[in-house]
């Protein structure tokens, strides 16, 4: 019965201190069953619009899996562990609707403006949504300041292959090219490793002659 | 031939938060591939860091290079900080069976590589399991589950070697004295350091790899002159054998991030690096061989 397999791992979790092992493993699976049970409530339909309520109740189900591991302590084994469940549910359900519809966050999926509230995209609004950002054309201020260049940091190139300056392979990179596609671009090849290593350490060491294609 | 017990991954919701950091990330993005990858990254970073937090790991999200705009327009990177672990790689896959591909960029410096399943409507990720090793692809069977992950984390976490009280005679479990580890021959070429006070202990470290088993042996000889600092002896010899295989390399990591190697050419009875380090400090020191790796902190 999944009522008593809950209860046995919430007194499990509470057996154990905080940040054991023990407890850890416990919790992960009793939260892993509450989540995933079928008899986790759906709160409050009506309260918002049907449209963003699995959103809400998404938003308000990862409160309570946080909450539920920080008072487990609490939970008395009198009461079937998805009762408290709901109970919490129904609360930070309205938490969550109150905030966001607060914020004038959430609503019916608009066209672009940088001023879109926050959305919950899937993989096909996430294409759809950046072909239209495209045409917004924004300059790109770091790669203007990688071509400019102004101190002449980035001449600096890999050991014996003078065509291979930072600046070729920063803006390869930029450009979204692969390792290998990078590595081949140069006649004879420099290995791909080589060119990680070279640009990972130079790229960490200017940094904040980087971060100032920030300024004008 | 399939022998491996279902694993039970780690379901997490992703809503508006999740997508809120994702799209920050996404927009100061120009490329179509990379920006579409960031976002996924994002999801997949965001569910781990749920799941840690929800069990008392601490993390630093923000500490991360997958959080810096400047690091994630060059690299492909998806790292999670776990406080006093270290960094968790966090990929994105789409399905149960997808090949999951480890960047370059994203091989070095992590203690685990966290394999996440994002479904279509991005509404739902899936802590599908972990491996140690670090590799070009995981495979979905070589997935270590969930909970093995918080073992490990676990593990990682309370293995923290203080080198100073070993001068006390206070030495953690599991280093041992160099007789149980070493041949005699062997005992001849560990440090020395000629001084009054001075402790050497070892550890066997399996570096496990697909090619048959590699054990070495890790020792530490620590010493003092002044009161504020030790000197610190590491060298790795091999066990059973005369000669180390070629390309075992040795790496200690202060707690800039700074690396200090050192590799086997082939007929070397031991590696070495001397340190020299103020009580207080940390700093790691890494094993490997070839993409497999095993790490130890010590606090000096």
């Amino acid at each position: 019965m999944e009522d008593e397999l809950l209860r046995q791992l919430a007194q499990e979790a509470k057996r154990y201190p905080r940040g054991s092992k023990e407890r850890n493993l416990a919790l992960h699976k009793l939260i892993n069953m509450i989540w995933t049970s079928s008899r986790l409530g759906h709160p409050k339909r009506g309260v918002c619009p049907e449209a963003i309520y699995e959103d809400i109740r998404n938003e308000a189900v990862l409160r309570v899996m946080h909450e539920i591991a920080r008072k487990i302590e609490g939970y008395d084994p009198l009461y079937p562990v998805m009762q408290w469940v709901n109970g919490l549910l129904g609360f930070r359900f309205l938490d969550v609707w109150q905030e966001y519809e607060n914020r004038g966050i959430v609503g019916a999926p608009r066209k672009g403006s940088s001023q879109d509230p926050v959305r919950v995209r899937s993989l096909d609004e996430l294409e759809m949504d950046w072909s239209e950002a495209e045409e917004r054309s924004e300059t790109d201020q770091l790669r203007q300041f990688i071509e400019e260049d102004p101190e002449k940091l980035l001449i600096r190139h890999i050991q014996g292959r003078p065509e291979a300056t930072l600046k070729v392979l920063f803006l390869a990179m930029l450009d979204g090219l692969s390792w290998e596609e990078i590595s081949k671009n140069f006649n004879p090849p420099i290995a791909k490793n080589t060119v990680y290593y070279f640009v990972d350490r130079n790229l960490r060491r200017l940094q904040p002659y980087l971060q100032k294609h920030l300024c004008e | 031939m399939d022998k491996m017990k279902k694993i039970q991954p780690f379901a997490v919701p992703l809503s508006f938060e999740a997508h809120r950091l994702a799209e920050q990330h996404w927009r100061q993005q120009t490329h179509p591939q990379k920006a579409r990858q960031v976002y996924l990254n994002t999801l997949a970073i965001f569910a781990v860091n749920e799941w840690l937090q929800c069990l008392e790991f601490e993390t630093d999200w923000e500490a991360s290079d997958s959080y810096n705009p400047l690091s994630i327009r060059f690299m492909d990177v998806a790292d999670l900080v776990v406080k006093q672990v270290g960094k968790l790689e966090c990929r994105p896959v789409l399905s149960d069976s997808e090949l999951c591909e480890i960047p370059l960029e994203a091989r070095e410096d992590r203690i685990g590589y966290v394999v996440v399943k994002l479904d279509q409507t991005l509404k739902r990720a899936e802590i599908l399991g972990f491996t140690s090793t670090s590799a070009e692809s995981i495979p979905p069977d070589q997935l270590r589950s969930p909970e093995e992950l918080i073992s490990y984390l676990s593990r990682y976490a309370k293995e923290n070697v203080r080198l100073h009280q070993w001068l006390v005679g206070v030495v953690e479990h599991g280093w041992q004295t160099l007789e149980k580890l070493l041949s005699p021959e062997q005992l001849e070429l560990t440090f020395c350091f000629r001084r009054q006070i001075e402790v050497s202990r070892g550890q066997c470290i399996d570096l496990g790899m697909t090619l048959g088993k590699q054990s070495v042996a890790l020792i530490m000889t620590v010493s003092s002159e002044i009161e504020t600092e030790l000197e610190i002896g590491v060298q790795v010899h091999p066990i059973g054998q005369i000669y180390l295989p070629p390309g075992v390399q040795l790496i200690v990591t202060d707690e800039s991030g700074t690396d200090f190697a050192v590799s086997s050419r082939g007929a070397d009875n031991f590696i070495q690096k001397e340190i020299i380090a103020a009580i207080g400090d940390s700093f790691s020191v890494t094993i490997a061989i070839g993409e497999a790796k095993v790490r130890k902190n010590f606090t000096v």
